[in-house]
């Protein structure tokens, strides 16, 4: 790996489309945004922001067709690898870039042991014998916090916890030693108490592999708990971006805001009135214009506004983000029904 | 508790599931689900259960509706016992007491709209009228916030929420006393899910329901609930009212859910109390307080001077000598790169060895800071080295004892309506490992009959 300062990753413009028989969802479109060398960054959103798809689209995970990358650039350690070939592609999945899912019961081959599995990852990419591949997998086992890894290493997926399945699907994605770890939902699946060993686990794995990580979540208290940096995404565009600190703080797009206040634990909750947008014939102006009590006339004309930046790595996609949140105009009642017309998806 | 009438109370409930072996199905073992639970709820009361996986809160619930048959104890509705129901009197109590799920998605056939799916419980409940059907089920869908016109829609063509909402009117369909919610929001975003609960909150006023709603996180019953019981292994171990438990919570596992809650505060990242561990298996649960397997304030043994973190790593080490650490075991620590067929394991192994890597599975320091409890250590290390683990599990037990292990904790009062199931909420008094004699020995216990 050359050290250097660039960003690890660095997604510029990025358009993923799928071609429905109901027309072209632009699942993301025109998202950019880095991720530094031993940095995490979370990418948060609501079912349908895109936020899958965006990570999905860095290894070309999404499924082409009906998916395809129609624009941008994603730059992986300096190299666009939206132009990679297939076999490119595959030697950097599960090599220098490693993916854990959301649901660790659908990550794991019920009918081969879990040390089977781990020497499979660590073999595509890899030429060792097998007692130097099992040994491996006994130790990454024991990264993942799995207690005796040496007794557990034969066992089969169905003698593990949730918990500790999603400690093996992760041991997997460690297998190279990637310098990427993409992790979508890895958390959602699991208990309240299991999903907070899981983020300290990672955190830790962080600083003992080096790498970074883009972690991909619903809620903002995971974000609180594990990010650097944030980005905030809403129906294919990026609302905010900036560090932890930056959008906890001193939050300056009123879709963060709406998604601080109604974070369930706190004394009082505020939902999001209405539903995202319809994927195919999304709104002119700021696609969150119709749910946010701030919108007024410009908010609903043209297109997304471009990301203005606040602070040196705050940027904020909204008409008013310069009067500040005192000089918002007056908020308006937008509560409604739940959903004026047609179904979400 | 208000001055409200009881609608449900549930007294010493169990669900035992057996284990069977065999095509004659011999008993092997009983998974105790749930284990002795009491709780009431009163009239437009929501009550919240809250644990993990596995602690047996799904059961206790479809056990309330009699969806299992209780192996012991009893649940009345309204006066009478729902265990003794005939078939009439519990198709009565089905339209009474309604449930929703955690899975929108596999709690509606996606065949039928969601007007047939919402009529299906007023045709089951002999409403033939069908005009008037499909007004009420209109009248109630703009209730939860969607539209009339959503009654010819199909599943699949509404989003997560919306088919909670759905879940949410057809619960209501019948104009139930009590509803039932398990894990309603938890498979849906953060946005969602305070919608979700606002509208559920909204609902119990307008229609006077009470709630039982389950859920492994505390942060989501914190909202709604007026009060919670907190449930692990098929017991509840804190029970009291909502806002009590949240600033003044008596049993440590209530501090650690707690603690586990995701917020957006940043100050206190990283810096919480930790559970290690799952679950234990419910069919061989711990004895005495069946959470001190994994109890971060176990009450220390007398005569040591160790910190916490010391002392758990020891009794970590102990449970493990007494689930069966055999030289075999020992042997697969020192030398985890052999495969289990190559494996050729001498009569004794060399102590040091042991030591050094017992200490360090266990985060134990080489000086753990109390010069007898490091004797004791290392004599139950030399006994394992030398392929004796009989003797040193003897040595552990005796020495690394604690109330936790010996004495079950009774649910005691520590508030006017909140009581707790933990040896510390004695004041660390009680050591000897009798349940603590506070103001009324027997009649403040749980299981007497309620007030």
């Amino acid at each position: 790996m050359t050290m250097t300062d660039d960003p690890l990753l660095s997604i510029r413009n990025l358009q993923t489309y799928f071609h429905t028989d109901d027309g072209v969802v632009k699942a993301v479109d025109g998202v950019s945004f880095d991720v530094d060398r031993g940095e995490t960054v979370c990418i948060v959103g609501e079912s349908g922001s895109g936020k899958s798809v965006t990570s999905e689209s860095i290894t070309q995970l999404i499924p082409i067709p009906p998916g395809e990358i129609v624009g941008g650039e994603v730059y992986f350690d300096g190299e666009d690898v939206t132009e990679l070939s297939t076999g490119e592609l595959q030697e950097l999945r599960g090599g220098r870039i490693g993916h854990v899912f959301q649901n660790p019961q659908g990550a794991l081959n019920p009918v081969y042991t879990v040390g089977y599995q781990i020497r499979e990852a660590i073999d595509a990419h890899h030429d060792l014998s097998k007692a130097e591949a099992r040994q491996r997998a006994i130790r990454l086992l024991e990264d993942v916090g799995i207690p005796e890894a040496a007794t557990r290493i034969d066992d089969y997926p169905h003698e593990f916890s949730g918990g500790m399945k999603q400690r093996v699907v992760i041991a997997i994605a460690l297998a190279c030693e990637p310098d990427l770890l993409i992790a979508d939902e890895p958390t959602t699946a699991l208990d309240v108490t299991i999903e907070a060993q899981i983020l300290d686990l990672l955190r830790d794995l962080q600083d003992e592999y080096d790498m970074s990580i883009v972690f991909i979540t619903h809620d903002l208290g995971v974000v609180a708990e594990i990010a650097d940096r944030v980005v905030v995404m809403y129906a294919g565009k990026v609302m905010e971006t900036g560090s932890v600190e930056d959008i906890f703080e001193n939050s300056a797009h009123p879709y963060t805001e709406a998604l601080l206040e109604c974070l369930p634990g706190q004394s009082n909750l505020e939902p999001i009135p209405g539903t995202l947008p319809s994927a195919t014939d999304p709104p002119d102006g700021c696609r969150f214009h119709d749910r946010c009590e701030y919108a007024t006339e410009e908010c609903r004309v043209g297109d997304q506004p471009a990301l203005s930046e606040i602070e040196d790595g705050h940027g904020v996609s909204c008409v008013h983000w310069q009067r500040g949140s005192d000089g918002l105009p007056e908020p308006t009642d937008v509560r409604g029904p739940v959903r004026s017309t047609g179904g979400e998806r | 508790m208000s001055t409200q009438r009881t609608l449900l109370e549930v007294r010493d409930l169990e669900k035992h599931f057996s284990m069977t072996r065999g095509v004659l199905k011999d008993e092997i073992g009983r998974v105790k689900a749930v284990d002795g639970i009491s709780f009431e709820i009163a009239e437009g009361e929501t009550f919240g259960i809250v644990g993990e996986s596995g602690c047996g809160k799904s059961t206790a619930a479809r056990t309330i509706l009699r969806l299992e048959d209780p192996t012991d104890g009893t649940v009345r509705f309204d006066g009478q016992d729902i265990t003794e129901y005939d078939s009439t009197e519990l198709k009565r109590f089905r339209r009474e007491a309604q449930m929703i799920f955690q899975d929108p998605d596999s709690s509606f056939d996606p065949r039928m709209s969601v007007g047939e799916s919402l009529a299906e419980p007023l045709i089951v409940h002999g409403m033939t009228d069908r005009e008037r059907r499909r007004s009420i089920i209109e009248k109630l869908l703009v209730r939860v916030g969607l539209q009339a016109d959503d009654i010819d829609r199909y599943p699949h063509e509404f989003s997560g929420g919306q088919k909670q909402r759905i879940g949410l009117a057809r619960a209501l369909v019948l104009n139930p006393r009590l509803l039932v919610a398990d894990e309603p929001v938890s498979a849906l975003d953060v946005s969602v899910q305070a919608e979700i609960l606002e509208l559920m909150e909204d609902l119990q006023d307008e229609f006077g329901l009470s709630i039982l709603l389950i859920s492994h996180n505390l942060g989501v019953v914190r909202h709604i609930c007026d009060r919670v019981g907190v449930m692990y292994l098929g017991e509840l171990v804190e029970v009291g009212p909502t806002e009590e438990l949240f600033s003044d919570p008596e049993h440590p596992y209530t501090r650690a859910l707690i603690s586990a809650i995701p917020s957006a505060d940043l100050s206190d990242r990283g810096d919480r109390v930790r559970l290690k561990g799952d679950v234990p298996d419910p069919s061989d649960p711990p004895r005495g307080c069946r959470f001190h397997t994994r109890c971060p304030e176990v009450v220390p043994p007398e005569g040591y001077d160790l910190e916490q973190r010391t002392w758990r790593s020891l009794l970590d080490f102990t449970q493990r000598v007494e689930e069966g650490m055999d030289l075999e075991a020992v042997y697969d620590l020192l030398h985890p790169e052999e495969a289990l067929e190559d494996r050729d394991v001498p009569e004794r192994l060399p102590t040091s060895d042991v030591e050094a890597a017992l200490r360090s599975e266990y985060d134990l320091a080489d000086d753990i800071g109390d010069p007898d409890a490091d004797a004791v250590f290392e004599r139950a290390v030399e006994r394992l080295a030398s392929g004796d683990p009989e003797d040193a599990r003897e040595t552990l037990a005796s020495e690394f004892t604690t109330v936790c292990r010996r004495a079950t904790p009774e649910l005691e009062r520590v508030g006017p309506d909140h009581r707790t199931a933990c040896h510390l909420a004695d004041g660390h008094q009680q050591l000897d490992g009798r349940p603590a004699d506070t103001d009324g020995p027997e009649a403040d216990r749980l299981d007497r009959p309620a007030e």
